[in-house]
């Protein structure tokens, strides 16, 4: 049954029809490869290899710095051609480009990884594997594994909840890989030995529900929860409520209420870690909109620069205006062809020039939407005021800080004031003020 | 893979860079405007069925006042012109719609540059004014004669109101005295049941008031019900807030006539119950903003709309309890602030906190 949630949202449209029903599609790798550093949040990784190196497939290029890192590994064989620091999705990062040779050599899987890993190995193995959260946040998923003593986890999530326009990855990952994502919960709850495992999909996603159900079959853990397909509904604090009942304190995290989420690619890819000892060296991806001819769901080597997949999607038909590292309401805007498809990337969407609207603000007159719609209940407009007015001590009190960032408020304002943006900008001023003290 | 020279890459279009989001509900505050602008389109018909020309020229009147002052206003303190976002024109036409029969035209520009001037405009404009700018002139329009009468007369009218000639006001608007008796007269003033020679309640629903009166556009209860329902599909009024007006008001008159259904009805479909609860409570600036301001608002009006029919003179009850609920609502909604998730508390502001939006806006992180 659907679950109603109590969580505010908004219904954007869906957009997924053209590619629903595309099967995975795995392509070659080109003859460049870019790898940056910072695939991940926290501390980029140290490159441990240098011009000239012969690299293979699993290959570990940069080595995790620090707790909350991940490791880099070449999703090719070939030869490190150059290390330079590229503007890519986190900003200005060292890449190293590999040139590949078309052999895919590979390197020997982890002696430790099998059927019968021990748990307490099983952090170790998912940090060596250098997995990062699948579903755009790319949070280190050994920091998950690893929460601190106090914390009982009892309940795993799995995020199916592919709330973003456009995107069908998460979607057909769940249809297609659904063994391989149980396999990895089965890995996980050996680990913490939980109570209950929940797998929140939306209700346009259903078939991949009775996937997954199918392959749990005896698996008595494991509830599927259909929740309406509402925006953001796969942002894990909403999930962890709608799942749960549990609200995860403002500035905590969800090992907080007992509970480990992460997106369900991101537990095909621990499968692959544990049991076949192999690193993460590919996601699917959907690579979409109105402008691409054939729109596809790619199953791409991680390194692969956007510009090697817009032909395979048979090119553009019009001519695109916005590039979009993601979907349209939290996707990051791109200009640059040589950004790679990195360990966060569920979907490439380009927007044509009349789907980008650009209309003028007026005043406003309000209508309390911004309020109606924010999924963790702040007054959108007013932290917009107070920034506005200067005053980001009331920003502060009105709980910019608690915004997830959706973007439900722009959205849906019908006087197009930038909401958003002016929290994002109350964000950094308070941090700021923070560290001015 | 396409290793020839045509291939597609991004650097052959002109791609722009900005934040998130990308895409928009595909809505205005103007469109919103456009769809209330409709809905008054019905009982504005309907004035004119019952009350002849009058009503579409009076309305005209108004709404043309409305915006010529939002304009001027505008150019002589320099700021941006926004008559084109359409909420002078509702407010024209709520102005318009709720004069009474024979009301003058002077009167309508008066009661127009008021509402516009001094309510919205010098408050800040569309989104910054506290009270209603139609009601405000409506209230302004019923009080002027007794004003009039207390400063140049002498005579306490309040305390003499109960002629139907202190309720319209005919001395200084030249009104028509008998033409503009609403029915509620009748039922107002402790009255709590229905007296003989009344309208009939089948007549006051349809609006054929047979020459008796009531505001221009808010003779005929059917049209407002749908002007109502047309903006609740629109999406553009919460059906929560008419409902719990209408919902409450009748609660405690049905208690009141002791069960008598008959007599609420009458109640509802008399004076400016119905286009209070569809067009002014549900106004955007005036009301609440947060979601206990929107659910106190209503109860809080129909509690007081209530107590006016009951105990004191009616015909303003509707717009005083709505200018008593705007003065008040404001600090409701710095008290009920939403609790945001993962908080265990509601945020808090000083009460004297400027919630509204700035004049002039800043961004301080390009200041530094």
């Amino acid at each position: 049954m659907r679950l109603k949630t109590k969580r505010k949202g908004i219904f954007p449209k869906h957009n997924k029809s053209r590619t629903h029903d595309k099967p995975i599609e795995r392509i070659d790798a080109p003859a460049i490869m870019v790898y940056p550093m910072s695939m991940h949040i926290g501390a980029p990784a140290k490159i441990i290899v240098e011009v000239g190196s012969t690299v293979r497939v699993g290959t570990l290029l940069g080595e995790a710095q620090g707790f909350i890192s991940a490791n880099i590994h070449s999703s090719v064989s070939g030869e490190v051609i150059s290390i330079e620091d590229r503007e890519v999705i986190s900003g200005l990062v060292t890449c190293l480009i590999v040139k590949n040779d078309g052999q895919y050599i590979e390197e020997a899987p982890y002696p430790e990884a099998g059927e019968n890993v021990a748990p307490e190995l099983v952090p170790e193995l998912i940090r060596r594997a250098g997995i990062a959260g699948m579903g755009g946040a790319t949070f280190p998923t050994d920091v998950k594994m690893r929460p601190p003593k106090d914390k009982k986890i009892d309940t795993i999530i799995l995020n199916g909840a592919e709330c973003e326009p456009y995107s069908t990855s998460d979607f057909r990952t769940m249809v297609e890989y659904a063994n391989e994502i149980i396999e990895g919960v089965r890995v996980i709850d050996g680990v913490f030995n939980v109570d209950k495992v929940y797998i929140g999909i939306e209700d346009n996603a259903i078939e991949a529900g009775d996937v997954l159900k199918e392959a749990a079959t005896g698996y008595d853990k494991i509830e599927i929860k259909v929740l309406e397909s509402k925006y953001p509904q796969g942002s894990e604090k909403q999930l962890i409520e709608n799942c749960t009942g549990r609200q995860v304190p403002s500035g905590g995290l969800p090992a907080d209420v007992g509970c480990v989420v992460s997106n369900v690619g991101t537990f095909q890819a621990i499968y692959r870690a544990v049991r076949l000892g192999k690193p993460m060296v590919e996601r699917v991806t959907t690579i979409t909109g109105t402008p691409i001819v054939d729109p596809k769901n790619l199953l791409v080597r991680i390194g692969t620069p956007i510009d090697d997949l817009i032909d395979i999607c048979g090119g553009f038909q019009e001519a695109p205006r916005k590039v979009l590292h993601g979907g349209p309401m939290m996707g990051k805007t791109i200009k640059d062809g040589s950004i790679p498809i990195s360990k966060g990337t569920t979907h490439i969407t380009f927007l044509t020039a009349s789907e980008v609207d650009d209309e003028e603000r007026i005043d406003c007159i309000r209508c309390s939407e911004c309020l109606n719609v924010c999924p963790v209940s702040l007054q959108p407009i007013l932290i917009s005021n107070a920034y506005e007015r200067g005053d980001i001590e009331k920003a502060e009190q009105l709980g910019a800080m608690d915004c997830i960032e959706c973007g439900n408020c722009s959205f849906i304002c019908p006087s197009k004031i930038p909401l958003l943006d002016n929290i994002r900008k109350s964000k950094t001023a308070i941090k700021q003020n923070k560290k001015a003290v | 893979m396409s290793k020839n020279k045509t291939k597609t890459t991004l650097a052959d279009y002109d791609l722009i860079l900005d934040e998130s989001p990308h895409i928009f509900e595909k809505w205005s505050s103007q469109w919103i405007m456009l769809q209330v602008i409709i809905a008054l389109l019905l009982p504005l018909a309907a004035g004119t069925y019952f009350f002849g020309l009058q009503v579409p020229f009076i309305t005209g009147v108004a709404v043309l006042t409305s915006v010529i002052s939002e304009y001027l206003y505008e150019r002589l303190v320099r700021k941006r012109v926004t008559i084109t976002d359409l909420s002078a024109v509702v407010t024209g036409m709520l102005i318009g719609l709720s004069l009474p029969n024979g009301v003058t035209w002077y009167a309508a520009v008066i009661v127009s540059v008021i509402a516009i001037v001094f309510i919205k405009m010098i408050p800040g404009g569309i989104g910054k004014n506290r009270f209603n700018p139609a009601i405000g002139g409506r209230i302004i329009y019923l009080m002027a004669p007794w004003i009039v009468n207390a400063f140049v007369s002498g005579e306490d009218v309040l305390t003499t109101a109960s002629s139907a000639e202190a309720i319209t006001g005919a001395t200084i608007w030249g009104a028509d005295l008998v033409s503009s008796a609403t029915p509620l007269y009748y039922i107002s003033s402790g009255v709590s049941e229905i007296p003989e020679g009344a309208q009939t309640l089948w007549n006051l629903f349809l609006g054929n008031q047979g020459g008796w009166g009531g505001s221009l556009g808010e003779t005929s209860s059917i049209t407002i019900l749908i002007a109502m329902a047309f903006l609740i599909i629109r999406r553009v009024i919460n059906p929560k807030i008419p409902a719990l007006y209408i919902g409450t008001f009748a609660l405690i008159m049905f208690v009141y006539s002791g069960f008598d259904f008959e007599y609420v009805l009458y109640h509802l479909f008399s004076g400016s119950l119905l286009l209070g609860a569809a067009f002014f409570i549900t106004d955007y600036s005036s009301g609440g903003l947060t979601s206990m301001g929107r659910n106190i608002f209503p109860i809080g009006a129909a509690i007081l709309t209530a107590a006016f029919r009951i105990s004191l003179f009616s015909p303003a009850g509707v717009g005083f309890s709505i200018l008593i609920m705007n003065a008040i609502i404001p600090f409701v909604d710095k008290v009920a602030m939403p609790k945001i998730y993962g908080h265990t508390k509601r945020p808090k502001v000083h009460s004297d906190y400027d919630i509204t939006e700035p004049l002039t806006k800043r961004d301080i992180l390009t200041e530094k």
